[in-house]
């Protein structure tokens, strides 16, 4: 009950507590509320509590007085039967006056037993109505005997009983008054103290809050409904705080931000404002015209210089939001642009096009020889950015460039062409002159005559060899030069170059050597043409530059690793070494630049052009290599270069191993004055498991003849300085009769020396071989030497250029051509060597004759319908075996020297260009010979 | 007599090559005198079947034996048309080949009336 009070006065919402807040001290509170309820009911229970008790104390206290009158009548009627008996009246009055003492006894009166009054005292009227009335018979005892001798009345009278009670009932009433007092007290102080009190906090709490909005936390603590009610309040009360503190801080933080944006906002406005006042500066003092049109082709802004292109000084209002095509009216109007003058409306037309199409900047031409560049670009919002630039120098420049390049343009294609028809208008009558002294060499000459011959042959000769040169040199400079990435077998390539010179070295008596370390993987993948050229180039300039002593190539592995397999990257040391006149320290550097010379006499005394190195250098770099040149004045010169190299799988050997495994073992005598050539040849003989001996003098090695050393072979130099090779060779023979060994010549010599070729011939040799032998040469030699029963070759086997074509009668050769005329003057020159060729007209043919019979040499024309030359030889090629193959000479009308590469690496053995110069067909037919007599002996 | 259309030189070094005689020298001649016209029926059939193949092979051979004659300008005719056939530009070929038979023909004649002392004189 309490608490549904309680709860009804706790507020629960603003409204509620107002209406509630009206009431609570007009209606109700909840004192009275209480006090209605408690005082009647301690009213109640007082009253029945009383009731009870007076009910009870006025019974016993009748009982009680009904007890003492009985008694008392008992008594006092023995006291009297005594007088009574003795009839002393006197006496039972005086007893009975006794009585009347006691206040309760209102009446007492005896009588006899005639029921006469003897005696009374009191009222003895209402004697008998009292309310306490008792009545005793008197009886006397006499003698044992009892006798009835009279009656005795008492009457009580009620008055004490009535004042009792009256006492009694006014206590009562004080008592419950006190009581009523001290529940209603004790109610009302309670009351205050456990609800009203808190209640009135929390009311106050509320009120406050609700006027000042300022929450207070109620100060009351107890552990009943109330304590609880107004803790769950204070919660109440702090969340609600807290609540409106987070309220409030994000508010503060709001407005913070919403400040700090405005701040930035405003700064960002006055940026923004700055930003377009510069680019307002920037357009305006910018060089070039600007305008900025929005998709409309409106305009947006422009700044002067745009006004003044266009419509010129004068003209200077040109309003924001004017169309483009206004403008460009305008301009046309003003005169300025001269192509508006011819035809002013499709000039418009075209600047409208140009400008609503957005094209490549163009070029557009403005009176009075100025011209400008135009670029119209889009911007993101569909709108045209112009921009128009003054080039007038520009252009003017760029004209001037424009007619330099064309005309270096002109002058270079002229030095193309004019070099690609001086090598061909050239070669032509110089093949003519060559040929030509060939046949003249030929025929019966007095020794000036010879000598004069010899001497256009040479020059003819160089100036191929220049033509060449020259060739090659714009070919490098054009970049058009190509490296080929082919097998590259090495000790073919050096050796081969080397034989190059030969003739060269042993007509200035100078001994050429080459070596090649033995780490030097037998091939690689390479340019062998182009390496050929470097090698040539600086051996040539080696002999060249040298009149006396030697020239040595060396090759070697630079990293010294032996053991490389195939797709190794190795690095191949190349040297070539002189001792010839030397280069002047302060000339070295001009060595590599174009057309130049150490000086000046160089071309006088030795000729040349001085393109070699130029190309060489170019040839080595491209190669991936570098080339170095050290040199002492007097002493000699040496070139070196490294080139990096893939090791490429070994040729096919086993012929060679075959011949090695023969020859294994053998002793070998080796007699060279030449200190260089001695050690690398016993080298090389060593590592083909030979045991060799050498010595610089003849006389020594006679001697160790003498002392009774034997040696399967005799290798020996042909010049010496205390007897040559035949001496010692006719030396030996005499010495040792039928031992002596077979005996192998080297020597340097021309080829064409014909009194050695006859002595040679006349002495006999197992070969003779010209310095420095390829290895290839020098095995089959030594084979052929050691090895009785194979046939012994015939000195000019091994004498690659001849010249003389009885030598080469025994070659048999198929001509292939399809032009009849070529055919009759091919076998026509041929049959004057003495040759009688097979002729054949097709491709087709060629392969059939080649299947049916063996030829020596196929001279192959290029050029011919269905299967041409290169198609042939490749399928000749695939059908035949490696030791069946001829050596296939490519013909062709074609002077370019890249072709002779190209027919060289599409697997031609060899080419000659038409017409057919016989020097050439020869040399190329000395060559095949070559290429049989070094085949492998059968 | 020749009217300079037939290089002497060359004539002198086709001799030299097979040999020297002049009768030997007759037989090509008439061997090329009778070929040659044959090569340009070959370049006009080529030509209307525009088979750049077969009129290359044509121009290649006529310009080969010309340059041995010394028919130094049909040589180079032939010469352009052969590299225009190899690099598919040929150009106008009826002009190039009337231009080819012209040139063939005088050089022909030409050709027949070299006589021996015209090569072998100095
Ligand atoms: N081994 C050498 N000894 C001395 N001088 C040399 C040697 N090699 C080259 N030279 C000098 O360098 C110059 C340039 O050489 P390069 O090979 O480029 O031209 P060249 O031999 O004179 O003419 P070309 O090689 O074009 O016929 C030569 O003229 C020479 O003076
Ligand atoms: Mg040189």
């Amino acid at each position: 009950m309490r608490r549904a009070q309680t709860k009804e006065g706790v507020p629960r919402g603003p409204d509620r507590f107002r209406r509630h807040h009206v009431r609570r001290f007009r209606l109700r509170s909840v004192q009275s509320k209480f006090l209605a309820y408690a005082i009647p009911l301690v009213l109640l229970s007082t009253l029945m509590v009383f009731g009870a008790f007076e009910f009870n104390a006025r019974r016993s206290a009748q009982e009680q007085l009904q007890t003492k009158l009985n008694e008392l009548a008992q008594i006092q009627s023995r006291v009297v039967a005594e007088s009574l008996w003795n009839v002393a009246d006197q006496q039972t009055k005086l007893i009975l006056k006794a009585l009347l003492t006691d206040t309760d006894v209102v009446a007492a009166a005896v009588y006899d037993e005639r029921k006469t009054l003897v005696a009374s005292a009191g009222d003895v009227e209402g004697l008998r109505g009292s309310r306490y009335f008792a009545e005793r018979d008197i009886i006397y005892t006499d003698e044992g005997d009892e006798i009835r001798i009279g009656r005795l009345e008492i009457a009580f009278s009620d008055a004490r009983l009535k004042a009792i009670t009256r006492e009694r009932l006014t206590l009562a009433a004080v008592l419950a008054a006190i009581l009523l007092l001290g529940v209603t007290s004790a109610a009302l102080i309670a009351n205050r103290r456990i609800i009203g009190r808190p209640l009135s906090l929390l009311l106050e709490s509320i009120n406050m809050a609700h006027r000042s909005g300022q929450r207070q936390t109620v100060d009351w603590q107890s552990d009943d409904e109330i304590g609880r009610v107004v803790s769950a309040f204070n919660d109440l009360q702090e969340q609600q705080d807290a609540y409106e503190a987070e309220l409030r801080a994000s508010r503060d933080e709001l407005e913070v931000r919403v400040e700090a944006r405005t701040a930035e906002l405003a700064q960002a406005e006055a940026e923004a404002l700055k930003a377009q006042k510069q680019l307002t500066d920037a357009i305006a003092s910018i060089s070039e015209g600007f305008a900025l049109f929005d998709r409309d082709d409106k305009l947006v802004v422009a700044n002067q210089r745009y006004r003044e292109i266009m419509l010129g000084d004068g003209d200077v209002d040109l309003p924001v939001g004017i169309l483009y095509t206004d403008i460009v009216r305008r301009a046309a109007a003003s005169g300025r642009f001269p192509k508006a003058n011819e035809d002013e409306e499709t000039w418009v037309e075209r600047q409208v096009l140009r400008h609503r199409k957005v094209t490549e900047p163009f070029i557009q031409e403005v009176l009075g020889d100025h011209w400008q560049q135009i670029s119209n670009r889009k911007t993101d919002e569909g709108g045209t950015v112009a921009v128009h630039s003054d080039i007038t120098d520009i252009k003017r420049i760029s004209d001037e460039l424009k007619r330099a390049k064309d005309s270096a343009e002109a002058a270079n294609e002229a030095k193309s062409v004019f070099l690609a028809t001086m090598s061909h208008e050239i070669r032509t009558p110089l093949n003519g002159i060559i040929g030509m002294s060939t046949l003249l060499g030929g025929t019966k000459l007095d020794p000036e005559q010879r000598d004069i011959s010899a001497t256009i042959m040479t020059a003819a000769e160089t100036l191929l060899t220049i033509i060449n040169d020259i060739l090659d040199f714009s070919k490098v400079e054009a970049g058009a030069l190509e490296l080929e990435r082919l097998p590259l077998e090495l000790a073919e390539t050096v050796e081969s170059s080397v034989e190059l010179i030969v003739s060269k070295a042993a007509e200035k008596g100078i001994e050429l050597a080459c070596s090649i370390d033995q780490s030097v993987p037998s091939c690689v993948y390479g340019d062998p043409v182009r390496l050929k050229q470097i090698l040539m180039n600086l051996l040539n300039n080696a002999v060249k530059f040298t009149e006396k002593g030697e020239v040595v190539l060396t090759l070697s592995n630079k990293l010294g690793i032996e053991t490389l397999k195939p797709g190794d990257t190795m690095l191949l040391s190349f040297s070539v070494r002189d001792t010839g006149i030397g280069i002047p320290p302060d000339r070295m550097d001009r060595l590599f630049k174009s057309f130049s010379q150490v000086d000046a006499s160089t071309t006088r005394r030795y000729g040349g052009t001085g393109l070699g190195l130029v190309i060489t250098k170019r040839l080595v770099e491209l190669m991936g290599g570098e080339i170095t040149v050290s040199s002492q004045l007097g002493v000699g010169t040496t070139f070196a270069f490294t080139l990096p190299f893939e090791v490429a799988p070994p040729p096919d050997r086993s012929q060679r191993d075959h011949s090695l495994a023969r020859i294994k073992g053998h002793r070998v005598l080796v007699v060279d004055d030449n200190r260089t050539n001695r050690l690398i040849l016993t080298e090389r003989l060593r590592a083909w498991q030979l045991v060799a001996k050498a010595t610089g003098s003849p006389n020594e090695a006679l001697d160790w003849l003498a002392a009774g050393e034997r040696f399967d072979l005799c290798i020996v130099d042909f010049k010496m300085p205390e007897m040559n090779g035949f001496e010692l060779t006719e030396a030996i023979r005499r010495q040792l009769g039928a031992e002596a060994p077979p005996v192998v010549l080297f020597s340097s010599v021309s080829p064409v020396d014909s009194d050695f070729r006859v002595e040679a011939e006349r002495v006999g040799f197992s070969a003779t071989l010209t310095k420095p032998a390829k290895s290839s040469h020098l095995l089959n030699a030594i084979a052929g030497a050691i090895v009785k029963d194979a046939e012994l070759m015939t000195p000019g086997d091994d004498r690659p250029d001849l010249g003389l074509p009885e030598r080469l009668a025994r070659l048999k050769i198929l001509l292939v051509d399809d032009n009849l005329i070529n055919r009759k003057v091919g076998a026509k020159i041929l049959k004057r060597m003495g040759v009688d060729p097979d002729v054949v007209s097709s491709g087709e043919e060629a392969v059939t004759s080649c299947q049916s019979a063996h030829y020596d040499v196929v001279l192959m024309d290029i050029e011919m319908p269905e299967m041409d030359g290169l198609a042939a030889a490749g399928l000749i090629r695939a059908n035949l075996s490696e030791a069946e193959r001829p050596f296939i000479v490519a013909l062709t009308a074609n002077a370019m020297s890249t072709e002779r590469e190209t027919y060289l690496q599409a697997g031609m053995d060899d080419y000659l260009s038409k017409p057919i110069d016989v020097d050439a067909l020869v040399k190329s037919l000395g060559k095949a010979a070559f290429f049989r007599g070094s085949r492998p002996i059968a | 007599m020749s009217d300079g259309r037939i290089d002497k030189s060359a004539l002198k070094r086709l001799i030299a090559v097979i040999g020297g005689a002049f009768e030997d020298f007759e037989e090509l001649r008439d061997d090329y005198v009778s070929g040659a016209p044959d090569l340009v029926e070959a370049l006009r059939t080529s030509g209307a079947e525009a088979d750049w193949s077969a009129m290359r092979i044509a121009a290649h051979t006529l310009k080969s034996n010309a340059r041995d004659f010394g028919a130094t300008r049909l040589a180079q005719l032939c010469e352009r048309l052969e590299h225009q056939c190899r690099d598919g530009s040929v150009d106008a070929p009826q002009q190039a080949i009337d231009e080819i038979a012209a040139e063939e023909r005088a050089s022909r004649e030409a050709l027949i009336s070299v006589s021996a002392n015209d090569v072998t004189g100095d």
